[in-house]
């Protein structure tokens, strides 16, 4: 369908504007939880928004890795967005956000241990029999990591090899993560199955400066780096070209800036498929 | 190795600051696990202050930037979110308000300020009718229309003020004009949701208890009652005009047990 070309996540600033000039984007990804009002007007939005894109929907807040059980509020109110929009995609996160009914509404990190893959694996699947419908899931960013454990890379392809569920790749967070914990992002890719990728994510960062050792905040407030463009290229090397979305959370610039990065995202995605040719 | 549940609830006691229990099982590097821990505590601190910025954008206007900050991290202290829904967080900070004398004693009307955003912001996001509402809902025809029941619109909500909230809460968005005065007297409203936009009405102490006789269930009678318990000269007709003329009323039922 669009496997080829790049979409933009959709943020509030840019829905008048999609409405009203319908601009040419692929495909448009919208945050569940954003969409969990009973009615109103993101709505009737995004209703008209589904008939003139395809759709993905990417959640934030289900806590996937939670040592407390799925809530079933938020799992039941995911299925009846999936049932009214029927996206392309679904996806959730590899980490956690709430624990004894106490919820950090944050993406947090999880040990890489047996114990939190045996447990992603049984959610994975508890979502996927809830929704009616296989999901993705995202490996995240992150700022600390936990003694003992696998690689994060061994972490994430253990889950999704034994899961059966495809990984939505976020690029930006492999580079993030690799300046953060000091391992080399093209093992990374080395280490993730061919086969498993099914979208990719690119989003802009913020180095810090001034500390004992390099730092980067996932911000999503910035243009796509060189050196997350450069791992891309090697992502699209190896896993094929992949429907690939830019995320553009804070400090948000006109639609036209976020067009244009999905353009350059897709320039790759076509160069990719010429040499495959 | 802690273990999952161990690990997690380290974790939350550090988001408190008590980072002590979750140290050990990380491998901070030079920046040092506290730091590594801080920067998660720092955006969860930033995302809670974001949402109730983006709830109750009135409240801060009135109290400044410095005190609201200070006054949203206190809430969040002790007021974790419970859903891994944003949207929904936030719905204690008018009670909170309202029990902080720091807040209250100065401008004594912020609570009912940060009450009457909770009820916009919930009119945004309410459940649409089920039918576009007819402008004039048919009256089951064998009834007796003082023994119906009304269905409200789902946006619908009212709130009641020793204060004049609205036109506070307008002078907020506007605060160019006159500044209301507290004089003004108390003021009775209802919130709903009209076009996808929210909009807002004071309305008469009487209309008010009918509105909200009928939301708890009572007849037509009973709410009429209760509208003229407030005031002598309560029109049942023009009342009933009033929320049908602006959609507020999608359907009537018979009383059970009745025909």
């Amino acid at each position: 369908m669009y496997a080829l070309c790049a979409g933009i996540g959709l943020r509030a600033p840019h829905v008048t504007r999609v409405l009203a000039e319908k601009p040419r984007i692929p495909w448009l990804e919208v945050h569940s939880e954003n969409y969990f009002a009973a009615g109103g007007a993101a709505h009737d939005a995004l209703e008209r928004i589904r008939a003139d894109y395809p759709l993905s929907l990417h959640g934030v807040g289900l806590s996937l890795g939670s040592a407390d059980p799925l809530d079933p509020a938020h799992l039941g109110r995911l299925r009846e967005l999936v049932d009214r929009y029927q996206p392309a995609f679904v996806s959730e996160h590899l980490s956690w956000g709430a624990i004894d009914g106490m919820h950090w509404n944050d993406l947090l990190p999880l040990p890489h241990t047996r114990e939190a893959a045996a447990l992603l694996v049984d959610r994975i699947h508890e979502v996927e029999e809830s929704l009616g419908r296989p999901i993705l899931v995202e490996n995240v960013s992150s700022y600390l990591r936990f003694h003992a454990g696998m690689s994060e890379a061994e972490f994430v392809a253990d889950v999704v090899r034994r899961s059966g569920c495809g990984l939505l790749l976020d690029v930006n967070n492999v580079y993030v993560n690799s300046v953060n914990h000091g391992f080399d992002p093209v093992d990374y890719l080395r280490a993730i199955p061919c086969g498993v990728v099914a979208e990719m994510h690119l989003a802009g960062h913020t180095r810090k400066t001034g500390l004992p050792e390099p730092l980067i905040i996932d911000s999503h407030d910035d243009f796509v780096s060189a050196e997350v463009w450069a791992l891309y290229e090697r992502a699209i090397e190896r896993f094929g070209p992949r429907p690939t979305l830019i995320e553009w959370d804070a400090r948000i610039p006109p639609l036209e800036a976020l067009i244009e990065e999905a353009a350059r995202a897709t320039q790759r995605l076509e160069a990719c498929r010429a040499e495959l040719a | 190795m802690p273990s999952l549940r161990e690990l997690q609830r380290g974790f939350a006691a550090a988001m408190h600051g008590r980072a002590g229990e979750i140290i050990a099982a990380i491998d901070g590097g030079a920046l040092g696990a506290g730091a590594r821990v801080g920067i998660y505590r720092n955006a969860i601190a930033a995302t809670r202050l974001r949402t109730l910025s983006d709830s109750y954008p009135a409240v801060r206007a009135l109290v400044g930037d410095a005190f609201f900050e200070r006054l949203a991290y206190r809430y969040s202290d002790l007021n974790p979110s419970r859903s891994g829904d944003l949207c929904v967080y936030g719905a204690r900070f008018p009670q909170f308000i309202e029990q902080s004398p720091e807040a209250i004693e100065p401008v004594p009307y912020l609570a009912d300020i940060a009450r009457l955003e909770w009820l916009r912001q919930e009119a945004a996001l309410a459940a649409d009718a089920d039918s576009v509402p007819d402008p004039m809902p048919r009256l089951p025809a064998a009834a007796d229309p003082r023994r119906l029941r009304a269905t409200l619109h789902p946006s619908l909500r009212s709130i009641r003020s020793a204060f004049p909230v609205f036109a506070i809460h307008r002078w907020c968005d506007a605060p160019a004009e006159p500044a209301p005065r507290l004089d003004d007297g108390a003021e009775c409203g209802l919130i709903w949701r009209s076009d996808g936009e929210v909009a807002e009405s004071a309305i008469h102490p009487a209309s008010y208890a009918f509105v909200e006789a009928l939301r708890e269930g009572g007849t037509l009678a009973d709410a009429a009652a209760a509208g003229e318990a407030q005031d002598d000269g309560f029109r049942l007709r023009d009342c009933l005009d009033g929320l049908l003329d602006r959609g507020l009323i999608v359907d009537f039922t018979p009383q059970a047990g009745s025909s």
